[in-house]
Order: structure tokens, then sequence, then C-alpha cells
């Protein structure tokens, strides 16, 4: 048995694996089920300069909001997880100025826990506060020339 | 000794013989047996090299938008125009009231204007309002401040809802305020 071949494959499919699980950690909290506004002008989003904050909602109730997630880091959605969240953000700010602040809400969370966040990161100094929609099914878009300016 | 040369020469013949064998071009029979063959091993392992390299620099985020919220800058406040008088802010007060999607009271504190039943027609209204050549009825610029003030608990599907009527009316300003807010 030629074993060379299969460890290569092994290697090849143990970081695949690593690295689509980090990604799907990271970027996308699968727990979140994003608003699909009807009609929708929302812009493509720009994947540079990017941090994204998931506001992981609670299992039980997904009115709540159970945790705040920036990369790998976790933060609880009190005073004290919120101030932690700020000082990461002002140091993400500090590291690249062009940065940008996604923000992902469940939709069916309420304002009341979203807006602290969202006044957290508004507070940070980003020059952008980008809320994360589910992108338009075709034909649910808004018409040609309706939000993108006169 | 002519045996002897004999011999050898036939053996040499022989060899000749043989040796010329390599020389000449194979037979029919010989070129179909000798076909070309992939290494499958080293395929794969480009293959998966490949697919791992359009892994990487595919776009996570597909199937996902962005509304794009400016952020005021505080350094920006002393270059405002000292002469210009503050615009009055127009207020949409936003409330779930039930499960479903469409479940949500719009209200938009301006007499004439009040209630709206769904988020299409407060797209509409604002539209109708906005000035713009040709459009008598219009009241508002585009840059007019339109401030969004949900209830706290407004889900948050309805606020992207509200902030979109606005944005697709081609409004700039607009603000998600504190919920709650009693407005100005």
């Amino acid at each position: 048995m030629n074993l060379t071949p299969m460890i290569d494959m092994t290697f090849l499919l143990i970081v695949f694996f690593i690295l689509t699980s980090q990604i799907s950690n990271v970027e996308m909290a699968e727990e979140i089920e994003l608003p699909e506004p009807e009609h929708s002008v929302a812009a493509e989003p720009d994947e540079e300069h990017r941090v994204v904050i998931n506001l992981i909602p609670d299992v039980l109730d997904k009115r709540r909001i159970s945790a705040m997630r920036l990369g790998f880091r976790s933060f609880t959605p009190d005073a004290a997880g919120r101030a932690s969240l700020r000082a990461e953000l002002l140091e993400a700010v500090q590291r690249d100025p062009a940065v940008k602040i996604d923000i992902r809400a469940d939709r069916q969370a309420s304002y009341s826990e979203v807006y602290p966040i969202l006044a957290v990161a508004s507070a940070s100094g980003a020059r952008r506060v980008d809320l994360v929609v589910a992108a338009s099914l075709p034909g649910s878009a808004a018409p040609p020339g309706e939000g993108d300016g006169p | 000794m002519t045996l002897f040369t004999r011999s050898r020469s036939r053996a040499a013949t022989a060899a000749e013989s043989e040796a010329g064998a390599y020389h000449r071009p194979l037979s029919r029979r010989h070129r179909a047996e000798s076909h070309v063959q992939l290494n499958l091993v080293s395929m794969i392992d480009i293959v998966f090299l490949l697919f791992m390299y359009f892994l990487l620099t595919a776009n996570f985020t597909l199937g996902e938008e962005v509304y794009l919220i400016d952020v005021p800058q505080t350094s920006a406040a002393g270059m405002d125009d000292p002469f210009e008088l503050p615009e009055r802010p127009l207020t949409i007060r936003i409330a779930t009231i039930g499960v479903g999607r469409s479940d949500c009271s719009i209200r938009i504190d301006l007499p004439g204007l009040a209630a709206t039943p769904t988020f299409d027609s407060l797209f509409r209204r604002l539209d109708d309002h906005r000035v713009r050549p040709g459009n008598p009825t219009g009241l508002f610029m585009k840059d007019n401040p339109i401030h969004i003030i949900p209830t706290p608990g407004t889900r948050w599907e309805h606020t992207i809802e509200a902030l979109n009527a606005c944005l697709r009316a081609q409004y700039t300003a607009v603000r998600l305020i504190e919920p709650g807010a009693t407005g100005q």
C-alpha cells in the first residue's frame, strides 16, 4: 500500500475542514436568521476592512440576545460585555482606521436588545456601521431607480 | 578453427538480429498495447488544491446585503454652517403588534400623514412628499433628517423594513433613535 498519497489526502481534508469550520464560525453565525426586507435597496457588502459582530439569539426566546460574538471572542450582552466589546472595537479602529462594522442580528430580536450594540459600534469611531440583511430574492428587490438617489 | 569462426559468425548474426529488433518500428499489435496511462494520485492532489484555492477565495457572504449607515463624526460638528437653520426631523414611530411579518403599527408624526398600514404605503407616502421637479406635493428635501423610533419590543425585521422604506424613497439622512424616545 502506498501511504504517501493517502497521508497527502488526509492532511488536505483536515486543513479543509479546519478552515471551513473557522470561517463559518467567525463570519456567519448560523443561528442568526437575518431580516429579509421586501423591495430591498440594500447594497452589496464590501469584504475589505470589515469587522463582523454577530448578535447570537437566545435559544428559548429569540427576542433576547444571549451573546455578542466578534471573531472568536464572545461577550455577554450586559454593560460589562458591551464595555469589553467597545474596547475591542476601539482597538480594531486604531489598527485600521478604514474599518467598517457589520452588525448581524436575528430578525426576531427586540430593538431594545440591538440598539445598545448599535450605540457601542457608533461610539467606536468606525467610519461606517452596516446592518446586514439577507439578500433579496430575484424579483423582490426594489425596481431600478428606487433608493439610488435622484 | 573454421568451424569455430562459422559458429561465432552465426552467434554474432543472431545477436545482431535481436539487437536490430529494438530499432525496428513497433508492429500494430505492439502499438495497441502501449497506451498512455494517467497518474490519478497526483491528479487528485491537484484537484483538491484547486478546490481549496477556490474555496478560500470565494465570497462567503453571498446571500447577504447591507444597509450603509454613516456614523456622524464628532470632529465635523464644529464645521457646520452657523447660519443654517436646524431642520425638524420627520419622525416615524413603529411598534410590533403581532407575530406576523406585517403585524406592525407605523405612524408618521406629521398631521395629515399619521398612520400608514404597511411599509409599502410608508414608502409611497415618503416618496410622494419628497421634493423633486414636477412634484407639487413635495414637502421634504431628500436630505431632510428622518428619525425612526421603534418601541423597545419592536422586532428587528420591522426596524429594518422601516429603514428600507425610507432609503427606498431616496432619503439620505435616516437615523435609528433609541427605543421609545419621545422624539423632537
